[in-house]
């Protein structure tokens, strides 16, 4: 290195660079991080109307919660509505995007419109989706030629929220495949069909591995994403009918602002993040050991 | 039989960009054959229409006795090796070299067999379990000739395989892969825009320009009788000397107007001439190698200035202005000539060993039975 040229000191902390990051930190603290200290203090009391907490209890909320056949029913109806949600949002990006992988007329056309979901507000969509579903005036049953309540019948809402949560979801999926499809170096796929692969070999064997990183990253965000939807539930089916479309985020939504149990909600919103942090470990240990 | 036929074959892209234009040729059974052009003839793509990756425009494509025009690749029997190698990035050089063979079903016995195989004839065996990203660029290079070998493909495409190694490496993959080809016995097809790689590798080589075949030869015939103007400056380096001139009639014979001084052409050359051509504007091509340095002022001797001096060590290339030229001529002489900047140095043109072309066509104005012979080839 030349004399004269200033050595850049790497690894020195000054109380400058601090100071940079204090804008950030504030925001964080201020909405993320002291809300949720918040919320698992107060998961270990008995809270008055204003949501103040009143009576130390410990974990008494949690042992009352993991007692409870509803939070149970909630639990469960959870993880259906995840795994179907997944299913449905991340087969229709896929399928969108591989459709949208050749040239053909009329490409950017489809694009804009396997994209559009993106661009949907959960909440006004699920208004559209009230009335389409609906069992006398929806179209969807003129469309069938059917006569189902997909709403108000247990066996299908939960179906019918996951369904329109996975096409909200396919929005930004398709976008994510196509960013990883058209990432794919052309000449495998024609050094392949030289090698005698047909389609189907190709997809195996270059497209799918190709896409492992992509797939892995879309799971994981579509889980979080999944297990955080409100919107849609508040106005489709608020939790009903029954109990059968009652996820999680709904029972908090419930606990804390219809029955004012704020220590309840409080250790429920403790429970699902504990729940998304293990899945989440999970998964990326798992991705792991698959990379090696 | 592993012979390919083209006949009028055509490739137009986008309606009406021409990349090959009808081009007419019998490829051999178990000839290395390789085509050069300078950057975008459409070897490339004359190759790739072979391989079955790009459509046909127009024309017929033969492999052996069957029109494979709309024979998907996958169907076409044949091997290829890619500019950047395309392998398999997620496999390991193993699973890469086997996958032609998984994809025909092969039993697993006999795909690690021939793997094994095609690794130690490449000397990959140490690397077998690595993925490709582990592996040099000439390692990587083996890794898709291996690829190609493990099964027996009718034909071989190899596409500027040796454009992305260093001049070393390419210089030793050059004769490995022809020993490759003695080895395999079977039809190699090989593109590149390199002259040398060209004369050095080829049984025949096919020189494109512009979407058109100028000549197909052998290295020997390409060099001694270019058909074209465009061959003769294209084969050989340094590059043939061209300069616009008169062909005219004197009273000993034939003579080239160089430096406003007829100078007569070699008797064996001056046989071989078409008298129509007397009088007629010529390009006039002399080789490098065909100079030699002179005392005495003869009739084929020119007096020139040394414009610019290269020394390779085993010769010496002297760059000089002459009237009537494109560019600056060039003469490789001896090294031990003590030539300098500015000099006046006198060279002798070897008269017999001179190229004439038409200023029009391009076309050689001289006759060789060989040359017709060569024409009636493809
Ligand atoms: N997909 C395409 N669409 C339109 N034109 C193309 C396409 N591919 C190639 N061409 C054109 O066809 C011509 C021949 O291209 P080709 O790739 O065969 O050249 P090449 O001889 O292989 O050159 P190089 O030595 O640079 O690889 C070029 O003019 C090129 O611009
Ligand atoms: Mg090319």
């Amino acid at each position: 290195m030349a004399s004269n040229t200033p050595r850049i000191k790497k690894n020195k902390f000054t109380i400058e660079s601090y100071m940079y990051l204090i804008p950030a930190f504030l925001v964080f603290g201020l909405f993320t991080f002291w809300p949720f200290i918040r919320t698992i203090y107060r998961s270990l009391f008995l809270t008055d109307n204003r949501g103040l907490e009143a009576v130390f209890v410990g974990f008494k909320n949690y042992m009352d919660l993991f007692t409870s056949s509803s939070f149970q029913n909630s639990l469960w109806v959870t993880g259906q509505y995840v795994v179907l949600v997944l299913l449905f949002g991340i087969t229709f990006g896929f399928a969108t995007a591989m459709l949208c992988n050749s040239k053909f007329p009329g490409l950017r056309w489809f694009s804009t419109i396997y994209a559009m979901p993106m661009a949907i507000a959960s909440s006004g969509i699920a208004l559209v989706f009230n009335i389409m579903l609906n069992q006398n005036i929806g179209i969807l049953n003129q469309l069938l030629g059917t006569d189902v309540a997909w709403l108000a019948d247990p066996k299908w809402a939960l179906l019918s929220v996951a369904f329109l949560t996975g096409w909200l979801n396919s929005g930004i999926n398709f976008l994510y495949f196509s960013a990883g499809l058209s990432n794919i170096d052309q000449s495998l796929y024609e050094s392949a069909s030289v090698d005698g692969a047909d389609g189907w070999n190709k997809f195996k064997y270059i497209t799918m591995p190709s896409l492992k990183a992509i797939i892995f990253f879309v799971v994981v965000v579509n889980i979080i994403n999944a297990f955080q939807s409100f919107g849609q539930i508040k106005i489709l089916t608020k939790g009903g009918p029954g109990e059968s479309t009652n996820v999680i985020v709904y029972d908090i939504y419930r606990n804390a602002f219809e029955n004012f149990r704020f220590g309840l909600a409080s250790a429920e919103s403790v429970i699902l993040f504990v729940i998304i942090g293990i899945l989440t470990v999970f998964m990326f240990k798992f991705q792991g050991k698959r990379e090696k | 039989m592993s012979t390919v036929s083209l006949q009028k074959i055509k490739k137009v892209y986008d309606k009406d960009v021409v990349a090959v234009k009808e081009i007419d040729l019998e490829i051999k059974d178990k000839e290395f054959l390789v085509f050069v052009g300078p950057s975008g003839c459409g070897k490339s793509t004359t190759l790739r229409m072979i391989a079955g990756l790009e459509e046909i425009s127009g024309g017929r494509l033969y492999i052996g006795e069957d029109i494979v025009n709309y024979v998907e690749s996958k169907d076409r029997d044949i091997a290829m090796v890619f500019q950047n190698y395309a392998l398999y990035p997620h496999m390991t050089i193993f699973d890469n070299m086997a996958f032609p063979l998984k994809m025909q079903k092969m039993a697993k016995n006999d795909i690690k067999q021939r793997v094994e195989k095609a690794a130690k004839i490449l000397q990959l065996e140490d690397y077998l379990k690595r993925k490709p990203a582990a592996l040099s660029g000439g390692q990587r290079q083996r890794v898709a000739l291996g690829r190609a070998i493990v099964r027996n493909p009718k034909v071989f495409l190899l596409d500027e395989p040796l454009s992305n190694l260093d001049a070393k490496l390419r210089v030793a993959m050059r004769s490995e892969i022809v020993k490759l080809h003695r080895q395999l016995g079977t039809t190699f097809v090989y593109v590149t825009h390199d002259q040398t790689e060209a004369m050095t590798m080829g049984d025949r080589i096919v020189v494109m320009n512009a979407g058109k075949i100028e000549q197909v030869d052998t290295p020997e015939n390409l060099y001694n009788y270019p058909k074209t103007k465009f061959v003769a400056e294209f084969i050989g380096s340094p590059q043939m000397n061209i300069l616009k001139t008169k062909l005219v009639a004197t009273e000993e014979g034939l003579a080239v107007m160089i430096q406003q001084k007829p100078v007569l052409l070699g008797k064996a050359i001056e046989k071989k001439i078409n008298r129509d051509s007397v009088g007629k504007e010529i390009y006039f091509g002399i080789r490098p190698e065909t100079f030699t340095i002179e005392t005495a002022s003869k009739n084929n001797t020119i007096d020139v200035y040394v414009d610019n001096i290269e020394r390779m060590g085993s010769d010496t290339h002297v760059f000089f202005e002459v009237e009537g030229a494109e560019k600056e001529l060039v003469a490789r002489i001896e090294p031990y000539y003590q030539v300098s900047y500015g000099d006046a140095i006198r060279l002798s043109l070897n008269m017999n060993e001179v190229y004439l072309f038409d200023a029009e066509t391009e076309l050689t104005l001289i006759q060789k039975e060989s040359i017709i012979e060569t024409t009636m080839v493809y």
